[in-house]
């Protein structure tokens, strides 16, 4: 099993261009998601795409930038728990809000 | 691997019996603590969830009075910060070149805290700050409540950030040779991009409603 000793990140790992990618996809996403704001399409459509373009800018970072591509398995565990814990705060609240 | 790249630096101090063991510590520590913040925001989250499942004229309402621009404009700022932390991290074993990076993120940070601060002083002048002053339709106060929680506590934890970043900096200049610079500069890096990561979700959640 890997350590995170084993993860270096150095400027050869994870170069420039490779950060100013994902900048510019961060970017474009940006804009995707403040035009599909503007366009006259239903609500539920526009927070639904809304939604999946911020849970795509939250992927690009946590991979990249948060260098989970490259984290050990240890890490992937806490991220398993707090996605895990998440999904009980969303169920327990909307188990609330459903039973009102 | 790990050795090569700090081998320049001081010997490590207690309890660590290596920089290997220290800098795993220090960044599962890291992730553990994001993992307690990310349950803070998920409560937050929470409630915006039900409250504008409940009065959803309301929460379109509320966003439409806010500046989608400015919005938009602080996001990129974000953004960028993280790029340039994600370079500072990259870098960091030239410590003056990430400490550059480190001073250039928390200038970002900064200013986007003043957009932010400056949105809330329109906001406020317009009467919109909820309270006995609130001058628009009293039912929208709901949504200002949550606005006004969510981008505070974001807002305190960015400034929480550029603090930290400048602790960093005094880290780099004044201890340019240590183990624990480097270990600093990567947690410093994850705490960074998780606020950031924070920003993503309540962009499009509080400006763009509807």
């Amino acid at each position: 099993m890997s350590t995170v000793d084993d993860v270096v990140y150095s400027e050869s790992e994870v170069g420039k261009n490779k950060h100013l990618e994902v900048l510019v996809w961060l970017l474009v996403l940006l804009v995707a998601t403040f035009s599909v704001s503007l366009v006259n399409i239903p609500s539920e459509i526009k927070t639904g795409t809304a939604a999946g373009i911020a849970f795509a800018k939250a992927a690009l970072i946590v991979w990249d930038y948060m260098h989970l591509r490259s984290s050990p398995r240890i890490i992937l565990a806490f991220l398993a728990t707090i996605g895990f814990m998440i999904v009980i705060v969303a169920l327990m609240t909307m188990s609330d809000y459903a039973s009102r | 691997m790990s050795e090569g790249l700090f081998s320049h630096f001081e010997d490590v101090p207690a309890p660590y019996a290596s920089r290997g063991e220290q800098r795993t510590t220090l960044i599962t520590g890291m992730w553990l603590f994001l993992a307690s913040e990310a349950m803070l925001f998920s409560a937050i989250f929470a409630t915006y969830s039900v409250y504008r499942f409940w009065y959803p004229d309301v929460f379109r309402q509320g966003s439409a009075l806010l500046s989608k621009p400015l919005g938009t404009l602080n996001t990129a700022v974000l953004l960028t910060s993280s790029f340039v932390v994600a370079r500072a991290v990259a870098s960091r074993a030239d410590s003056r070149k990430a400490a550059r990076l480190i001073a250039l993120a928390a200038l970002l940070g900064a200013a986007f805290l003043g957009i932010k601060g400056y949105e809330w002083y329109d906001e406020s002048g317009r009467g919109l700050f909820p309270g006995r002053g609130f001058s628009g339709d009293p039912s929208l106060q709901l949504f200002f409540i949550v606005y006004f929680v969510a981008t505070g506590v974001h807002a305190v934890h960015l400034s929480g950030g550029i603090l930290w970043a400048l602790f960093a900096l005094g880290a780099e200049f004044f201890r340019p040779h240590r183990s624990e610079t480097s270990h600093a500069i990567e947690t410093f890096g994850l705490y960074w991009h998780f606020v950031d990561l924070i920003w993503v979700f309540l962009y499009p959640s509080l400006y763009l409603v509807g």
